[in-house]
């Protein structure tokens, strides 16, 4: 009887160690995934978004953007014509000011509405916000396969999603796609994302978004990119925004 | 005709065998059958307003508006705040569901010098607590138009939650599936449902249940009456089973046929047992009374002698619902037209082969003849036949007053076409519906559709106006339209509550809508057509027809070839609904006049007679509707068809009378005595037939619809007018018509 409990408790024990194994991992790979997505100090680069409606109608954007850390960075759209100009500066804590070349002047705008839709994308704010993966979620790792992780994410506050399963690549830790699934478990969104190697940073050439309750797609394309350029500060001012 | 009773009597067995595997298959049919309440299908595929609303539901997040009310006295508390946003989410994550509209859900836009702030008016991850945040919250939603009066009612003791559902999906079962789930959450605040999804369920539910209960009802009344009539349990349960094999026929056939029961068509069950148990009563009647030595070759006989009056009588009720066919505008009525007609043909079908094949198992007891129901001869019928013969010109006065002052009557009937008139003032469904209208600006969806080009400013201009006319409505109270967004975009970027002239400043402010929810539910993505949205909050038929009127001629002064303007919603659906009532009752009721008078004509080879024979019935309608007129029964797609029922049945007595007035004229030669003759035997016939079809119609009065109820109430005393039409107007009519010498040799 003894002997049995003993390796009953083993067994018990062996189990436990190897959930906390795989916790641990998936944890990890995420904070790896962060490592590869935000490592840069500062990005410029061209951007190039075309949302394809659900009867196929495309609208295409252009714009330039640079950014600094994680939360300082400006939009510029130069098509089309009836929106070149038009200027989106985002800095912490949720603040952002547009520059409307129409209008002549900028206005600051703060939302705190996170599940709207960015500027008639398939992304949300909050898709479009670039915060680390681990600050917002937790980890776990559901399949290993010889080319990728799949890890279930799941938010640690509030969130639109209940959870998110991430295919990470098995040696660069980059995604290679994310499925967003609603608060009733139905995946709603689907992310597919292309990346390649500039210079010693691994970059997302392009991020393709679909709605799958809408039928509707986005793409944003990324042309360009420069990293590490040392940009200032100064760079990210409303006196830039206006210019 | 004599091969064919002969052979229902020799192969009796394999008929009944027959008719029985016909009704077990018709039966399991008959289970499929479901409800379909959705009163916008039942308009035709050509009606424009209808047409544009299914359109916009599709282009634009769904045109179906369920709603939610929440009823609480504290409803600045964070427990209150707590329930509307489990209700909010609930409905959120509810498949088919469009768009959501709450006080925890609804967007707050606030702008000052510095900027504009998009926030929630309610932080649901910290729901406001404190007495100070609750406070504070109340005051902002004091401040704001678009919360006060829309979201919350205006003594606070309110609120609502708005959803759209997909026009793809069935908004009967996401309405019903959602107030199970709101239910199951067993919230103590007052919850009500409104919305044309929501009363459309409802609707469904009261179909459901009156078919349930009404059914068995008709069928206990007429058993007592047709017991207490004949004092036999034969003759009160045959004709009852007849019927209720060719109702399951006639409900199976629906479903084979791919048919639902409508609101109206749920009724058919109580009309055929009321209409359709008399042919049935007649084949039974004959054969008791006119039993020879070899049974079967009198009942042979008997069928002989009753297929063509019974075939006539089947005939002119089929011609009043097939009336409707021809004359009605909602799909709703021409379906129950159909049917009700297939009906009374399968209860005339059964009654001459069913029945008898029944009946010659064992012959009835023969009751002794004319001694019963003595008082029915000495305190009715004997008077009426003094009266017919003795005044004669004070009962045409009488019934040319009566007529008159129904003439008179039919000025003041009013007309209701609006669902949630149709449910019973204590209702929830109406409790909802008044709420609504008080406090939240109605639950009937307006659509002011804009075509053109819709970053043009002066496209803009146009639809402010029309909106700002719209306001100058009473019945008109919050109005969205994207006009309305670009100003307070345009407020937001310091430049003032207008729109700017510069088409470059509308693109731009454009740019920051684009993320907006509510812009699916306002502009098409083509940005060709844009809508405005707002509510119409008034159920009169008056109101409703005024509003339309004026928005008609609104667009036809404002609109252009740059900017084409459309009307549609619900009340647009209603006023096309209400046109189409008079059009309806005209239509169906001139078509079944000309069907019937023909029927009557060929049939008494005479057209004077056929003439004579129409007018106690047409007295009776013109008498109805009077009637409706005084004591304000409206027309609606129920009372609508009764001018044409009544005209189906009632003429059956006239027939009968003037058959009898013949044959004891013939008998007789003298007028006076060949009409007392027709009244006294003829005329218990009529009263029991009127009486247990008024009867059996008169089971309406206690569905839980009100166009139901006088539905039931106007035919029952239709039948009383037309009975006592037959027995008293038309034997003084045929009496004056002899006396003049005329018709002499007609007979």
């Amino acid at each position: 009887m003894k002997k049995l409990t003993a390796i009953l408790l083993a067994i018990l024990f062996s189990l436990g160690l190897g959930y906390q194994g795989y916790a641990q991992t998936g944890t990890e790979i995420l904070k790896k995934l962060d490592q590869v997505m935000f490592s840069a100090k500062d990005l410029s680069a061209k951007n190039k978004i075309i949302i394809t409606s659900k009867s196929g109608k495309q609208e295409v954007r252009e714009s330039t953007v640079i950014q600094k850390g994680q939360e300082m960075r400006l939009f510029r759209f130069t098509s089309p014509a009836s929106q070149a100009g038009i200027a989106m500066l985002s800095l912490p804590n949720d603040v952002m000011y547009i520059y409307m070349p129409a209008f002549g002047k900028e206005r600051r705008i703060a939302s705190s509405v996170k599940t709207q839709k960015f500027a008639g994308t398939d992304f949300s704010y909050d898709d479009m916000q670039a915060q680390p993966f681990s600050d917002k979620y937790n980890a776990k790792l559901i399949e290993t396969t010889d080319k990728h992780y799949v890890l279930e994410l799941t938010p640690k506050a509030k969130s639109e999603y209940s959870k998110i399963i991430a295919k990470i690549h098995k040696t660069e830790y980059y995604p290679i796609s994310t499925d967003f699934y609603n608060q009733k478990n139905e995946k709603i969104k689907e992310t597919a994302y292309t990346f390649e190697k500039v210079g010693k940073y691994w970059s997302p050439t392009e991020i393709i978004m679909f709605d799958l309750k809408k039928g509707s797609k986005t793409q944003i394309q990324m042309i360009q990119p420069k990293y590490d350029q040392g940009l200032s500060d100064d760079e990210f001012t409303i006196r830039k925004l206006i210019n | 005709m004599n091969k064919v009773s002969k052979f229902i009597i020799k192969y009796r067995i394999l008929v009944i065998l027959v008719i029985a595997a016909i009704t077990v298959f018709m039966g399991i049919k008959m289970m499929d059958l479901k409800i379909n309440s959705d009163i916008i299908n039942s308009l035709p595929e050509d009606d424009p307003a209808a047409v544009l609303y299914k359109e916009i539901g599709e282009k634009y997040q769904g045109s179906a508006m369920g709603v939610v009310i929440i009823k609480s006295d504290s409803l600045y508390s964070n427990r209150t705040l707590s329930d509307i946003n489990t209700i909010t989410e609930l409905i959120q994550n509810s498949d088919g569901i469009e768009s959501v509209n709450s006080l925890t859900n609804v967007i707050d836009i606030y702008s000052d010098e510095y900027g504009i702030e998009v926030g929630h008016l309610v932080d649901t991850d910290l729901l406001p607590y404190s007495d100070e945040q609750l406070k504070a919250l109340k005051k902002r939603v004091e401040e704001q138009e678009m919360y006060q009066g829309a979201i919350v009612s205006t003594d606070h003791k309110a609120t609502i939650i708005i959803f759209t559902i997909s026009a793809d999906v069935n908004q009967e079962d996401v309405g019903n599936a959602i107030r199970k789930e709101i239910n199951g959450l067993q919230l103590d605040q007052k919850i009500l449902y409104g919305g044309l999804p929501m009363m459309m369920m409802e609707l469904s539910d009261i179909i459901f249940n009156d078919m349930l209960w009404l059914i068995p009802t008709v069928f206990i009344a007429l058993l007592i009456i047709l017991f207490l009539s004949f004092r036999s349990l034969r003759g009160g349960i045959l004709p009852l089973i007849s019927v209720g094999i060719a109702i399951t026929w006639t409900l199976g056939l629906m479903s084979i046929l791919g048919y639902h029961i409508t609101m109206i068509g749920g009724i058919i069950p109580v009309v055929l047992f009321a209409v359709g148990s008399a042919y049935a009563i007649h084949v039974i009647n004959h054969v008791t009374e006119n039993q020879q030595e070899d049974y079967h070759a009198g009942i042979v006989k008997s069928l002989g002698y009753l297929i063509l009056p019974v075939f006539l009588s089947s005939l002119t009720t089929v011609f009043g619902f097939v009336s409707f066919i021809f004359g009605s505008y909602l799909t709703m009525i021409k379906d129950f037209g159909i049917f009700a007609a297939v009906g009374t043909f399968f209860s005339f079908l059964l009654a001459l082969s069913f029945v008898p094949a029944v009946l010659s198992f064992a012959p009835p007891k023969k009751k002794k003849r004319k001694t019963e129901n003595p008082l029915l001869n000495r305190y009715i019928l004997q008077p009426i036949s003094k009266l017919v013969v003795k005044y004669p010109k004070h009962i045409l006065a009488t019934w040319g007053i009566i007529v008159v002052i129904g003439i008179v009557g039919t000025f003041f009937i009013n007309r209701s076409t609006n669902l949630a008139s149709f449910f019973p003032e204590k209702s929830e469904t109406r409790l909802a519906e008044v709420t609504l209208q008080d406090h939240f600006g109605g639950s009937a969806p307006v659509f002011v559709r804009f075509k053109g080009d819709v970053q043009d400013p002066e496209f803009l201009h146009k639809m402010k106006a029309c909106a700002l006319f719209m306001k100058k409505n009473p019945h008109i109270s919050n109005i969205t339209s994207v006009a309305d967004l670009v100003e307070q975009m345009n407020d937001a970027m310091g430049e003032g509550m207008q729109i700017p002239d510069d088409r470059a400043k509308v693109e731009q402010l454009w740019f920051l809508l684009e993320g907006q929810e509510i812009m699916g539910q306002l502009v098409s993505d083509d940005l060709d057509e844009a809508l405005i949205q707002t509510r119409f909050a008034s159920i009169s038929t008056t109101d409703t027809q005024e509003f339309i009127d004026d928005m008609e001629k609104y667009i036809a002064e404002h609109q252009s070839e740059d900017c084409q303007i459309e009307l549609s919603g619900v009340p647009s659906v209603y006023v096309n609904m209400d046109k189409s009532l008079l059009k309806s009752q005209l239509g169906s009721l001139g078509i079944a006049i000309v069907l019937v008078l023909l029927l009557v004509t060929i049939s008494l080879r005479s057209l004077p007679f056929g003439l004579m024979g129409i007018t106690p019935i047409l007295a009776t309608v013109v008498t109805i509707f009077g009637f409706m007129g005084y004591t304000g029964i409206a027309l609606d797609v129920a009372t609508v068809s009764v001018a044409s029922i009544v005209l189906g049945i009632g003429i059956d007595y006239s027939i009968h009378t003037m058959n009898a007035f013949n044959y004891y004229y013939k008998v007789t030669g003298d007028i006076a005595k060949a009409t007392e003759s027709s009244i006294l035997i003829i005329g218990k016939s009529i009263l029991i037939n009127a009486i247990s079809v008024g009867v059996g119609f008169s089971v309406l009065i206690f569905s839980h619809l009100i166009p139901m109820q006088y539905m039931g109430l106007l035919i029952a005393l239709s039948m009383l007018f037309s009975s006592i039409g037959a027995l008293t107007l038309l034997p003084v009519l045929i009496n004056m018509r002899f006396k003049r010498r005329r018709l002499k040799g007609l007979v």
